[in-house]
């Protein structure tokens, strides 16, 4: 019985630690990584000394857009963003309108990683299933304060790229959504593509 | 004349063969007299009732007295503090100990009783605050709904910093679709005065400050109150808290209500010395002014009395070289006095804030006859080596009946003012009338006993008859008389330019002691009230007549503001029950289990534990992360905002300080905070809940204790307030004048000052020009001559003249206490024309000469005459300051013309010596 007994629990032991060490490789599925990597190079990129001052804001915002463009998924972004609006639009006005959005969330993004992003430090919690995608989580640390910042992750080609991301809980898929129906509801879809229109020309001058 | 010269020698050939039984009645009388005045004499300090007792006004004003309290008299308790919470927190401790005190306190009225008109807090609000409080409500239903649910501080800032997030994401990816007029809650900026409110109670709570600050005032805009603070009686823009305190009334004391007024004083510094050494705090009202005032009245008066029979004993023995006749003249002097209070206490009972300045003037001139009597009897002594009782009849025989007559016209120049009607004046004019004649009966009487055995004996040694025959103060030649006469011209031409520059000031503070607590309190409301103190009143009996006389009143230029019982009632309420409708379906219930409790009867949080404190961290740092000042700026965010953010972190930084440190206290602290900020939340939503869905508030509504003060029974009170300074005698006719043409039954404050003042004015012109008439018809009686009785008015018309002349000169007003100086001032002018004329009149004088005795005499008496009314100006009570100051130089300049002017005037006439020869010698057969 003895023996019976150290058995069972050599066994236990061994199937504990087999799940113990499949959790972490579990949870960091590449999508973490992939969210740690952008990271690094957008704060790279933010703190490179020979892209510092006023003279070089333009030249660091033009790789950060392009590290933007590379890594989300902007034109899924404009088509979930405009919800049912997107199958009563023609092909054109979705080419126009995936453009823009594309363009302004980008030039918005960039905008706000140029202004805000410094060499931060930055805790990983950890990531979990959201619906088909995967939410990695991120919390930017600074004395006295911090900021939760998720990132929803899908594999596209391969690649872990960013879906959308929500700022203290805040997604900007769903921010999106939720004020152009807001706008819809009152002004036509020509005037939204013409608002957005102006927004993009407005951000030339990043 | 004849009368009084036989008078003056029947009662002279009475008293002088019985010294002793003279002295012994006067002693014993004067006795009776003094006990009589302590035990029955009080003081009154009505102003109203020194018009009239039967004054319609004063019954009329009875009745408005039912609307203050129902009649009651009260103090008003000035609290002035660093803080509102400081204020409430002394108030309620001196509350306290009124309540404990029956024996001197009636009741206090500090606060009407919030929960009495809670319900109808939103319909006080202005219809566009209304708006705003819906709009506000509607923008932020999430935070309503949520908080409904639980309204907690975590979840509150949790709340926040979930709206605060949205707002910046959205304002981030899509704040291009905002339009430039926001039509959407979430275009709105980002206005941070309400998290700044919030976080800064919170941190100062922290801190160790146990004031909380409710944040609501800034999330509702207009619509939000603390019912801990709500209902208190503020004034001043609510830096002044006021009480309204009930004294007991105890009788036999001087004022009933003085010892309550001393209690509630002591009661007040006991506080103050026991934690509350930051406030200030004082009493004041009509009744503590009363006290004051004739506290310091009471006292000043004693002190004046006792100082101006000092200074006049002390002149007297200057000029009479010694204290034997002085001490005759101050004993005399004394025994009137006694005999004047005496009867005052029989037939009138009661001294006023007029009359309570007898004593110290009937000092100054009531002693003037002893001294004429003295003034001869030095000169008979020089001139005769008679006993002392020869010398004593030869006085009462030369100089009796002028004295007399000078008493008597004195005395005369006091009675007339019973034919004015003004209580206050006909009082003091008996007792002031009374008093000379019975100092004059002392004079007659007393003091011819106490001379035949205290008066010096013989003659004046080391001077011969003939050489003393030739002294003369005065020897004018007819250069001399023709400048007296031109500087006098001059002078009164002078004086009448002055007298241009006087005016009347109704102003009572400026009558009051500068020192005086009360009126130091009185003055810092008048500083601090928004508008006048004072407000005139109508009593009527219907609703419509209360709408339709109010918007008369309001129409009059001269109207600031009207109260009345409907104006203490919302406006508009019927427009805006629609918004209050509104807002009631946009305010959720509260969650069942703390509907329907008070925010008393709420059950504290759970303990503050460590997972608690670690999410209120974790949310608080989240926000911090969003007040970004110097990249808002660089966003476009506008210098307040930056500004605001700044403040933000700032006390966010001290919040998370005091939050990572860890100690009993501060876990105390926290939950302190959570438990008020909970039951703050749950009272703001019982307000806006229950107030958006009642019905209109009615008069019945009203909370009685402020009800009862514009309604009782049927009878509905107009407050009206005047525009302008009431003070100013100009401001308060018109007000008073035109109220009177919309209503004629108007009262009210403003109405009595104007009726006080008026009926006062009136009196002391109709008080001088009575008392001119008496003397003049007394003088014309006896001297039988028009002439020489417009002659002996000549030192007092000009005297006159001069004494308004120099208040004009020195900035001097004519008051309440002060328009009395000229019938004061007849009785001494008259009195030193007379004894100039009479012994003019003897034959004695030649051209331009004023014989020693005559002069020293007029000097003398007029000497103890401007003491009398000169010490009065050691008081503190500018009224009675005032009054001295143009009492004394009123008997200064009169005193002036009286040995310059009028042996001038006498010079141009023939000597009458015959005359009087030919009367004594009538009088004698």
């Amino acid at each position: 019985m003895p023996r019976v007994r150290h058995w069972k629990l050599l066994l236990f032991a061994s199937c504990f630690m087999t799940l113990w060490a499949a959790g972490p490789l579990r949870a960091d599925s590449g999508a973490t990584a992939k969210v740690r990597s952008v990271l690094d190079k957008a704060m790279e990129i933010q703190t490179n000394p020979s892209l510092q001052g006023t003279s070089h804001r333009k030249e660091r915002a033009g790789i950060i857009r392009k590290l933007i463009a590379q890594n989300f998924l902007s034109s899924e972004m404009a088509k979930e963003s405009l919800q049912e609006y997107w199958g009563r639009i023609s092909a054109s006005q979705r080419a126009q309108y995936r453009t823009l959005l594309t363009a302004i969330f980008i030039d918005s993004y960039t905008r706000q990683v140029v202004d805000f992003l410094k060499q931060e430090k930055i805790q990983y919690p950890g990531e979990s299933p959201e619906g088909a995608f995967t939410k990695v989580k991120t919390v930017i640390m600074r004395t006295d304060e911090h900021i939760p910042v998720d990132y929803i992750m899908e594999q596209s080609g391969g690649k872990w790229m960013i879906r959308d991301v929500l700022i203290d809980g805040v997604g900007i898929v769903e921010t999106y959504k939720s004020s152009f129906a807001t706008f819809l509801g009152a002004h036509s879809f020509s005037e939204l593509i013409q608002r957005m229109a102006i927004q993009k020309r407005a951000n030339e001058g990043l | 004349m004849k009368l009084l010269a036989w008078f003056t020698e029947k009662l002279v050939a009475w008293v002088l063969p019985r010294p002793r039984l003279v002295l012994i009645v006067a002693l014993l009388s004067a006795v009776a007299s003094l006990w009589l005045a302590t035990t029955r004499l009080g003081v009154e300090t009505d102003q109203l009732e020194l018009v009239s007792p039967k004054l319609p006004l004063i019954t009329r004003s009875a009745m408005l007295d039912q609307f203050e309290f129902h009649g009651k008299t009260t103090f008003t308790l000035v609290i002035k503090a660093p803080s509102q919470d400081r204020a409430i927190e002394f108030m309620k401790a001196v509350v306290s100990k009124i309540n404990a005190d029956p024996k001197h306190f009636q009741g206090v009225f500090y606060r009407v009783n919030p929960d009495e008109f809670k319900k109808w807090l939103l319909y006080y609000l202005d219809k566009n605050d209304l708006v705003d409080l819906r709009d506000t409500i509607g923008q932020n239903s999430k935070m309503v709904q949520n908080l409904s649910e639980n309204p907690d501080l975590l979840n509150f800032f949790t709340l926040v910093n979930d709206d605060m997030a949205s707002k910046m994401v959205g304002q981030l990816f899509t704040g291009f679709l905002d339009d430039k007029k926001p039509s959407t809650p979430k275009g709105k900026p980002m206005d941070l005065e309400f998290m700044i409110k919030v976080l800064g109670g919170f941190s100062q709570y922290l801190s160790g400050n146990p004031e909380y600050v409710s944040p609501w005032s800034s999330f509702f805009k207009s619509g939000s109150w603390d019912l801990q603070k709500e209902g208190y009686l503020w004034q001043g823009k609510k830096k002044l808290l006021v009480a309204e305190v009930m004294p007991s009334k105890v009788k036999g004391e001087v004022s009933k209500t003085l010892g309550s007024l001393e209690r509630l004083r002591s009661d007040i510094g006991e506080l103050k010395a026991s934690g509350f050494s930051d406030v200030e705090a004082g009493v004041t009202g009509q009744e503590a002014l009363n006290n004051d005032q004739m506290l310091t009245a009471m006292s000043d008066m004693t002190k004046a009395t006792w100082l101006s029979l000092l200074g006049v004993i002390l002149v007297m023995a200057l000029f009479l070289r010694g204290f034997r006749h002085p001490l005759i003249i101050a004993l005399t002097l004394l025994v009137g006095l006694c005999w004047t209070f005496g009867w005052t206490a029989i037939f009138i009972g009661h001294l006023n804030i007029l009359s309570i300045v007898f004593a110290p003037m009937l000092c100054g001139l009531g002693v003037d006859y002893a001294i004429h009597w003295f003034a001869r009897f030095e000169e008979e002594r020089t001139l005769t080596d008679a006993p002392r009782l020869e010398i004593i009849k030869n006085v009462m025989g030369k100089s009796g009946p002028g004295i007399m007559l000078a008493g008597i016209s004195t005395a005369f120049s006091f009675l007339p003012f019973i034919l004015t009607g003004f209580r206050g004046l006909m009082e003091l004019g008996m007792i002031t009338g009374m008093g000379i004649l019975f100092i004059l009966i002392a004079d007659f009487t007393v003091l011819p006993a106490l001379s035949c055995y205290l008066a010096n004996r013989g003659p004046v040694p080391g001077r011969s008859a003939g050489k003393r025959k030739e002294r003369y103060l005065l020897r004018l030649g007819p250069k001399g008389i023709r400048a007296i006469l031109a500087a006098a011209i001059v002078f009164t031409a002078l004086g009448v330019i002055g007298a241009s520059h006087v005016h009347f000031s109704l102003n009572p503070m400026r009558l009051q002691s500068k020192n005086s607590e009360s009126v130091h309190w009185e003055k810092v409301m008048v500083e601090n009230s928004d508008r006048s103190i004072l407000s005139a009143a109508l009593i009527t009996n219907s609703a419509q007549e209360v709408e339709k006389e109010s918007a008369r009143f309001r129409a009059l230029p001269t109207v600031s503001d009207v109260d009345n019982v409907f104006s203490l009632l919302p406006d508009d309420q019927e427009a805006k029950i629609p918004i209050l409708r509104s807002i009631a379906q946009a305010v959720p219930g509260l969650k069942s289990s703390i509907a329907g409790l008070s925010a008393a009867n709420l059950d504290p949080p759970p303990a503050g534990d460590a997972a608690y404190k670690a999410s209120l961290i974790d949310v608080l740092e989240r926000i911090n992360f969003k007040m970004q000042p110097d990249q808002a700026s660089k966003w476009g965010a506008s210098k307040p905002q930056v500004q605001q953010m700044s403040t933000v972190r700032t006390f966010m930084g001290e919040i998370l300080q005091s939050l990572h440190k860890s100690s009993p206290a501060r876990a105390k602290r926290l939950l302190q905070y959570r438990e008020r900020f909970r039951k703050d939340i749950v009272n703001q939503w019982s307000i806006i809940s229950s107030g958006s869905s009642a019905s209109p508030m009615t008069i019945r509504d009203i909370p009685a204790q402020l009800r009862d003060q514009f309604y009782q029974n049927g009878r509905y009170v107009i407050r009206i307030y005047p525009k302008g300074a009431i003070w100013q005698e100009g401001t308060l006719t018109d007000f008073v004048k035109s109220l009177e043409t919309v209503n004629p039954g108007v009262l009210g404050d403003p109405v009595s000052l104007y009726v006080f003042s008026s009926a006062f004015k009136k009196a002391s012109i109709e008080a001088s020009v009575y008392a001119l008439i008496a003397v003049a018809l007394i003088l014309l009686l006896t001297f039988k001559s028009l002439r020489l009785m417009l002659i002996s008015l000549v030192p007092l018309i000009i005297g006159s003249i001069w004494t308004v002349g120099l208040m004009g000169a020195t900035g001097f007003d004519f008051n309440l206490a002060n328009s009395i100086f000229m019938p004061l001032v007849v009785g001494a002018g008259v009195e030193y024309g007379v004894i100039i004329l009479y012994r003019w009149r003897e034959g004695m004088s030649g051209y331009g000469l004023l014989p020693y005795s005559t002069g020293k005499g007029v000097i003398l008496a007029a000497l103890t005459t401007t003491i009398g009314f000169g010490v009065l100006m050691i008081s503190e009570n500018q009224g009675i300051f005032s009054l001295g100051f143009v009492a004394w130089s009123g008997s200064i300049c009169v005193l002036l013309s009286a040995l310059l002017i009028l042996p001038s005037i006498l010079s141009f006439m023939n000597n009458p010596a015959p005359v009087l020869e030919k009367e004594t010698k009538n009088a004698t057969c």
